[in-house]
Order: structure tokens, then sequence, then C-alpha cells
């Protein structure tokens, strides 16, 4: 599914409206991790990332890892300079008050899944 | 200048994980024995027990000079190690993290930046704790360490020094310092900091950790 789908569909804020979300490769896969550390080690590239960490550490991480877009749930929203640096690196912040159970819970129902078992 | 022994990461009884044993006076009790000139006091998120071993201390022949401290939980859950000039200004950062004593060792609401600000703005030396280990440092939390957080050391578990990875942390040009982090008095000293200093005092380990006037600091 492509992300501006994801978006629609699940009502998903977009934080970085700067960045297009139209376009680029499907979103096949996510992860939910609040530990940066795991999702460098496990994210799916291409994936998308839902997580409550909001340390401008998750843009590194994220571009490191290749993900397409972070999503924040629970309400967690980022600083301005967290937000700063995602428009500068062309990373789109998303945002859901869900919790990130039920939001990867839809998203799963969308047809993405987590990374392939090792 | 002398070179001394410090155990800077040692948990009280006050700590909800730590043995019951971890008195004050037997704390001390087992650093003099152990010959550490320097401990820290670092209990989570409080430095109730920092007066009580400083005064145990002083009571003890051969007893370590004890710096004040506090192993605080940031909002992301990283672990980061305050040191202070005294017990008033540890007490003074502990206070200001409003923490329930409740959840002594629960994450505060203070980021890691915030948290480094308020160590500093106390007088204190900000080390981020046990950067080696998965759980509650800053790597594992953060993926990796934020240059742009001013920490004045990076702390190294014994465990993490004994198999050699202080080395894959050399490269951000901070201090590294081992300390055994213990819960049990026989853990204590299991892991130690080598300071090159004129005496053991919280100034002299300013001095040591910064490599300012001869002063400097190594892991065994």
């Amino acid at each position: 599914m492509m992300l501006a789908d994801i978006v629609s569909r699940l009502g998903l804020e977009v934080l970085t409206p700067e960045l297009a979300i139209e376009g680029g490769d499907e979103v096949t896969r996510g992860h939910a991790s609040d530990l940066l550390s795991d999702v460098l080690a496990n994210a799916p590239s291409g994936g998308v990332l839902l997580t409550t960490q909001v340390h401008m550490n998750v843009i590194a991480v994220a571009l490191h890892a290749g993900l397409a877009a972070v999503v924040f749930t629970q309400g967690m929203r980022p600083e301005p300079p967290v937000r700063r640096k995602a428009v500068d690196e062309g990373l789109p912040l998303l945002a859901a008050n869900e919790s990130t159970f039920d939001l990867a819970g839809r998203m799963y129902a969308l047809g993405l899944r987590g990374r392939e078992a090792r | 200048m002398t070179r001394i022994a410090a155990d800077l990461h040692i948990h009280t009884s006050r700590s909800p994980c730590a043995s019951r044993d971890m008195t004050p006076a037997a704390i001390v009790e087992e650093a003099a024995r152990r010959g550490l000139a320097m401990i820290a006091i670092c209990d989570h998120n409080t430095a109730g027990a920092v007066l009580p071993a400083m005064e145990a201390a002083s009571a003890t022949p051969g007893g370590p000079a004890v710096i004040a401290g506090i192993e605080i939980t940031t909002r992301e859950e990283a672990h980061v190690l305050g040191w202070f000039p005294s017990a008033e200004d540890a007490g003074a950062a502990a206070g200001a993290l409003h923490v329930d004593p409740a959840l002594a060792s629960a994450a505060t609401a203070c980021t890691l930046s915030q948290t480094v600000d308020l160590i500093h703005r106390h007088g204190g030396l900000a080390v981020a704790a046990h950067v080696d280990r998965r759980s509650f440092s800053v790597p594992g939390q953060l993926g990796f360490i934020p240059r742009d957080v001013p920490f004045d050391a990076l702390e190294i578990s014994a465990a993490g020094a004994e198999r050699g990875r202080a080395a894959a942390f050399a490269s951000l040009g901070l201090a590294l310092v081992s300390s055994s982090d213990c819960h049990s008095l026989e853990l204590m000293g299991t892991g130690f900091t080598l300071l090159d200093v004129e005496e053991p005092a919280f100034a002299e380990l300013a001095r040591a950790l910064g490599r300012r006037e001869g002063r400097g600091c190594a892991i065994a």
C-alpha cells in the first residue's frame, strides 16, 4: 500500500506537510518499538515505524534504517527541532492518538506485516 | 599527584533493587577494606543516602571520600549519573526531579538533555551510565550517543571493561570511567576507575574527567 493511502485510510495526522507523501515505493512492512537500538537492529527497510519515542535521535535512526515514515502514537508529538530535522532530511512524520497496539492492528488489517522472522 | 582507585556507582538499600545489607556503614567499611579511596553513592533518583554515607565514612578509619551522586532515569528511560560537589547540591537536584518515592527507579519527566542540564546547573558532572549495556543505557534507548548532549564522561560497565568494550566508545573523545554499579557488598570495586589526582575530592574528580592540570583518569 502507498504511504498516502495509509495516511488517508487511518486518518493519520501529517506533521511534515512540507514533504510530499504521494509517490515513493509501496509500503509493505512496519515495526513497533520505542527502543532505538532495536529499531536499528530490526526495523525493515522501506517500512513505517510506530513509536512513542520522540527524542531527536529517532530521525537519524529512521534514516539509517531506511524507513519510509515515522508514526508517533498515543498522542506523542516531537519538539519543533525534531520536526525541522525531519523536513530537512525528507523523512515524513505522522501522528495518531491511538495506542501503538491499536494502530499496528489497523495497519496489519491493511496488509502490512512486521519484519520477516529470522 | 597520586593514583587512586574509585568506584563511582554504588547503590544503597534505598534503591529498590539493592540488597538490604547495603547500609551506608557497611558500604564505607567495605570500600576501606578494598582500598577504594573514593566512592560515589548513586541511588535511583534520590540522594537520600549520601549524607549518612559521608557521616559513616568520616567515622571509619581509612574510610573513602564519598561523592554525592544520583542515578537519574530520564524520560527516555536512559540512566544518567550525576556526581555533585556536595550532598546539598545532589539533594537539590534530586528534589527538582519530582519523583514519587514509591516509584523510585521509574522514568522521571526530564528528557536526556534536560537531565544533563539539571546536573550541570547544580554544579555536577553528568555521566552516561553503562553505555555498553543494552538495558537502560543511552545507546540502548536512543540508538547512539547524541553528540549535542554535553556529557562529562561515559561509564563502561565492569563486565564491559573486562571484555574490552571501552575501545568502542573512545572515538567520542569523552573521559571513560568504569564502576561496579553494585547492588550488593561482594561486587563493590569489581569495576573501578583509576584517577590521577592531588586528593580524593570532587574538584579533583572534575579535573581528572576534564584531563586538566595534569590530572587524568583511566580504566584498568
